[in-house]
């Protein structure tokens, strides 16, 4: 037994300075990597992509309904939310001077020539522009979908909305559902087969 | 087993937890320069967060503007105020993903004058809206205005969700600050200081 004790202080001491310098290592590895890796390089190429996401829409919870308005189209005809009702409707709020939305405009169209016949409504918001802007606009970036006007900006206020482009789908009772802050690939089906899903059945 | 011993696999294994979980949380901060225009721009990404924060040089922003409708003599108080484009974006790619969210007045620039350091915030959009509510710019200028800059507060939800907008630091030109970001995912406040942030030069200093 006494020899078995000596045989076990001896390993010890023998661990003993491995253990030391473990113990060392593993508080300096702490020390590193309990601070952000703040490394800062100059580089002359384009500040890298943000990480791949997931290409979806928020759902809103509880429902409610959408707030109505009555805004006119380019061509001066008034246009009330209620006459949606009974059809999903996907409404963007953008300007021509916002790149996102320029950037996700080619996509929305495209998504409209998918949905036009499948009963579903989409409508262009734009806020705080003139007619002719938007003329002007169309030249290189067509909408072929319902463009309306809130000129003074009161109906983006009363939805919430809080950056540009933002924008929602609507179920065919005129509820809200879901919401997309930023631009989106509209066009895909993995978006699309969600507003699908809304049209009365 | 010793304690030595025992007390060793212990902080081993504590080190293993975390560097695997600081591992995941690790953030990085770049710092690019266009190489065209010279103009440069900040970068932070960690997990759930990408931030980027552009210089835009004086011509863009009084241009932008001024075809807004902005008087000239205040398109370029704007343009010398040291503007940028803010771009903010939830990543969190997670199954159960977190709300991110940003209120401007959280953040805090900092900068050494004479050996002090002085704080100040951000520039508001509000406060600008104010300075001109005796309608020395139209209402529909002030509109855009409005929506072209990034709003005070705004909540970014987990499926992509993202915002650009031009934010005022409210400093003269060539001035270089640091800048204290905060941000909340979900309850949980985090933040970070993006050091040496350079307002773009003035006009003069450009040509």
């Amino acid at each position: 037994m006494l020899v078995a004790r000596k045989n076990r202080i001896r390993s010890m001491k023998k661990m003993a300075p491995i253990l030391i310098v473990l113990i060392l290592l593993a508080i300096a590895i702490i020390a590193f990597s309990s601070r952000y890796l703040t490394t800062t390089s100059s580089s002359p190429s384009p500040s890298p992509s943000p990480s791949p996401t997931k290409v979806q829409l928020t759902k809103l919870s509880p429902l409610k309904v959408a707030p109505d308005f009555n805004l006119v189209d380019l061509d001066g005809v008034q246009h009330k939310l209620t006459d949606y009702r009974g059809k999903p409707v996907i409404i963007n709020f953008w300007a021509t001077w916002c790149p996102p939305c320029r950037e996700e405009l080619p996509s929305m169209n495209r998504a409209w020539q998918k949905v036009k016949d499948e009963g579903i409504a989409m409508i262009a918001i734009n806020v705080g522009e003139s007619e002719e802007d938007i003329f002007v606009f169309n030249g290189d970036y067509p909408i072929d979908f319902t463009v309306l006007l809130d000129t003074s900006s009161e109906v983006i206020e009363t939805w919430g909305v809080k950056g540009l482009p933002t924008t929602f789908v609507l179920n065919s009772k005129g509820e809200l559902v879901y919401r997309a802050v930023g631009g989106r690939a509209w066009d895909t089906d993995t978006i699309l087969d969600k507003v699908r899903s809304l049209q009365a059945k | 087993m010793c304690y030595l011993a025992r007390f060793g696999l212990f902080v081993i294994n504590i080190t293993i937890i975390m560097v695997l979980s600081s591992g995941m949380a690790l953030a990085t901060i770049t710092v690019n320069i266009n190489e065209k225009t010279g103009l440069k721009n900040w970068v932070y990404q960690e997990a759930g967060l990408h931030l980027k924060i552009a210089q835009l040089s004086l011509d863009q922003v009084e241009g932008f503007y001024i075809a807004r409708g902005f008087p000239s003599s205040i398109a370029e108080q704007l343009g010398q105020s040291c503007m940028m484009q803010l771009v903010v974006k939830n990543t969190d790619n997670s199954e159960k993903g977190s709300m991110l969210s940003v209120n401007l007045k959280d953040w805090v620039i900092s900068r050494d004058i004479d050996g002090k350091k002085q704080e100040q915030g951000i520039k508001l959009k509000e406060t600008w809206d104010a300075e001109w509510a005796d309608e020395t710019v139209s209402k529909s200028a002030r509109i855009a205005f409005r929506w072209g800059t990034f709003p005070t507060e705004q909540d970014f939800a987990p499926s992509g969700d993202y915002n650009w907008g031009v934010v005022s630091f409210g400093l003269p030109p060539q001035t270089i600050f640091d800048l204290q970001i905060v941000w909340y995912q979900g309850t949980k406040k985090k933040q970070f200081l993006i050091k040496n942030i350079q307002c773009v030069s003035s006009a003069e200093e450009q040509d």
